[in-house]
């Protein structure tokens, strides 16, 4: 299996399931195809001089591409031909099933083969609203899966990248990611170092980390969980189902702990953990990053970005990082910490 | 052609869109010294359009002679650097490091027309002598062929075309985004870090075809039309009002996919006009009472 940085596919997802599962937040569920039924990317593999080596192997019938956690797909928001919301959306993927894993989130949608994607989508304008109101059967253009995801260096290492035979990757996206694993300290260069990981996450920044619970569930690796939400009706049903150990807390006190994210932070003894996922709002992803640095633990953060283009193109996502600009949607949309907080 | 500042610096859209199938490429525009740009929001979404406020982020003249241009010289199409400056000297000492890619390159586009910098910019592009200027000492520092790159947010294009072509522009590359507000009405603030952007998408393609024809009309310069392009009948559409070639900018934050597209259905948008190449039909705006 090959999972790609920044050079997705288009691929027409059918949205099989569209279920409200909080106030003005669905849980939407789209079946996708293998890239043969792609044409017009897999012309564009064929006949390129200097395509992409990723989106090429994958050309004739294979699999599509698997995001992994932290990734996500630009949704076209509006009709093919429609000039009304020109932009994509961006949205991060909440679970991926048909491809060597099993589903988690209602696996009973699934029948056969069927590749599946999940998102937990909140309305915030004209475009998640149009997704939001769609019918089940309906068909959405979507480029993904895009960016950088947390460090799950397995899902690099199954492509065949010599992580561990040091062999040097051709593709510079698992260069800078090789480098980057090393250079940090205490890094996350094997799998060993995800043995023990603390999941922050606040608000909507539970879609990308409740994915990483569920592909450390997978990978029987030990995590926390402390998740954040202003209220009950913004809290999401399926971390009951999520078998490790979930720390809620809402503003209001409706459900869980009363108090924010932070809080749980505050609780956690940061020196029993290997690493540190964090996302949501940027006081919360600061404050896990200080606390983490001062243990000495390394932590990932991700970041969100108006976007236009989503894959690197068009500068629009960018900014600014600790020491440079940074591309929310090519470079991240998961960060070092360091590399945004100075 | 890929319009300048959508399709990047050049590699980055190399997996998605197959350049031997197109014109060419317009690299985002490049400065003397690297830049920074603008802070963020830098996009912001309006009914048929976009606001953007990118400010010409780029890794400097140097960086793109040495790193991009020569990974671009098998790609298939014609490749235009494009260059912006604060001071007519920056544009003219881009121009001069260009010429090292003469082999590559095909032509230099000249932006005197970006709205979201604070100096050069839209503010060289306003004035037919300052944009004359501009071009004249640019013309003097290379030999590759030129195309200005104008506002339409000004009172009178034909003077600043024409102005353009006499000070040595081979051609117009017409037109940039047009400054533009968007406001948040419950925080009272603007939607862009930038306060203004340039406007850009379907909403200014009926400015941007008016400003190809009357460049057209007054000068029959070559012109790379754009604004707006979503579509075949679009391109074709620019190349009535006189184009000869058409950019695609907008288009491609929503989909990488529509510049191979308009290719392949050109050749039937052309054939419903009653004509058989793209040389028959350029600026033959038809303007008899005649109905047929």
């Amino acid at each position: 299996m090959i999972y790609g940085k920044s050079a997705g596919e288009y691929t027409a997802g059918v949205l099989v399931k569209n279920e409200e599962t909080g106030k003005n937040i669905h849980l939407l569920a789209f079946r996708i195809f293998p890239s043969s039924k792609n044409h017009a990317q897999r012309r564009v593999d064929e006949n390129s001089k200097i395509s992409n080596p990723v989106s090429r192997k994958h050309a004739h019938g294979a699999p599509p591409l698997r995001p992994y956690p932290g990734q996500f797909y630009h949704f076209l928001c509006s009709e093919n031909d429609s000039f009304e919301r020109i932009l994509r959306r961006p949205l991060s993927a909440l679970d991926a099933c048909g491809w060597e894993t099993e589903c988690t989130v209602n696996a009973e949608n699934r029948s056969g083969n069927d590749f599946l994607l999940y998102f937990l989508v909140e309305i915030a304008g004209v475009g998640t609203q149009w997704l939001c109101s769609l019918e089940e059967g309906s068909r959405v253009d979507m480029l993904g899966p895009l960016g950088r995801g947390y460090p799950f260096v397995s899902f690099l290492k199954q492509a065949g990248c010599g992580f561990h035979t040091g062999e040097v990757s051709r593709e510079p996206f698992l260069q800078e990611e090789i480098s980057r694993n090393r250079d940090q300290k205490g890094g996350c260069a094997s799998e060993g170092a995800l043995k023990n990981v603390l999941l922050v996450a606040g608000g909507m920044g539970i879609v990308p980390l409740y994915f990483a619970a569920l592909e450390l569930e997978r990978m029987g690796r030990n995590y926390t969980m402390i998740a954040g939400f202003r209220s009950k009706d913004k809290l999401f049903h399926g971390l009951n189902s999520l078998k490790g150990d979930v720390r809620i807390y809402t503003d209001d006190g409706t459900s869980g702990t009363k108090g924010m994210a932070s809080d749980g932070l505050s609780a956690v003894d940061l020196s029993a953990y290997s690493v540190v996922f964090t996302c949501g709002p940027t006081a919360m992803m600061k404050a896990a990053h200080f606390m983490a640095d001062a243990f000495g633990v390394p932590c990932y953060i991700s970041l969100t970005s108006r976007m236009g283009c989503g894959i690197g193109l068009c500068g629009c996502c960018v900014v600014k990082g600790a020491k440079k600009n940074l591309r929310v949607c090519s470079e991240g949309p998961v960060f070092i910490a360091s590399d945004f907080f100075k | 052609m890929l319009a300048s500042g959508t399709a990047g610096i050049g590699l980055d859209i190399l997996p998605f869109v197959d350049l031997s199938k197109l014109g060419g490429i317009i690299l985002k525009s490049v400065t003397l010294e690297p830049r920074a740009g603008n802070p963020a929001p830098r996009i912001w979404e309006i009914s048929c359009g976009v606001l953007n406020a990118v400010g010409l982020e780029n890794p400097g003249v140097d960086a793109l002679v040495r790193d991009v241009i020569p990974r671009l010289g098998s790609c298939g199409c014609a490749v235009i650097a494009s260059i912006a400056g604060q001071t007519e000297d920056e544009y003219a000492r881009c121009a001069e490091k260009l010429t090292e890619c003469s082999a590559i390159l095909a032509a230099i586009e000249i932006n005197v027309s970006c709205p979201n910098v604070k100096r050069g910019g839209i503010e060289f592009g306003s004035d037919p002598d300052a944009v004359s200027s501009v071009v004249r000492k640019v013309r003097a520092a290379t030999g590759l062929p030129l195309f200005t790159k104008l506002s339409a947010a000004v009172s009178d294009i034909v003077s600043v075309a024409s102005a353009a072509l006499e000070s040595g522009s081979s051609g117009l590359a017409l037109i940039n985004t047009l400054p533009a507000l968007a406001i948040d009405r419950v925080r009272r603030k603007p939607r862009l870090g930038n306060v203004t952007g340039g406007l850009s998408g379907p909403a200014i393609k009926p400015v941007a075809m008016r400003c190809v024809w009357e460049c057209f009309k007054a000068t029959g310069a070559p012109i790379i039309g754009g604004g707006g392009v979503m579509n075949a009948s679009d391109a074709v559409e620019f190349m009535i009002a006189g184009a000869s070639a058409v950019s695609v900018g907008t288009a491609i934050m929503r989909d990488a996919r529509i510049p191979l597209r308009i290719v392949e259905e050109l050749p039937r948008m052309i054939a419903e006009t009653g004509a058989t190449s793209v040389s028959e039909i350029v600026g033959t705006l038809r303007l008899d009472s005649t109905d047929s």
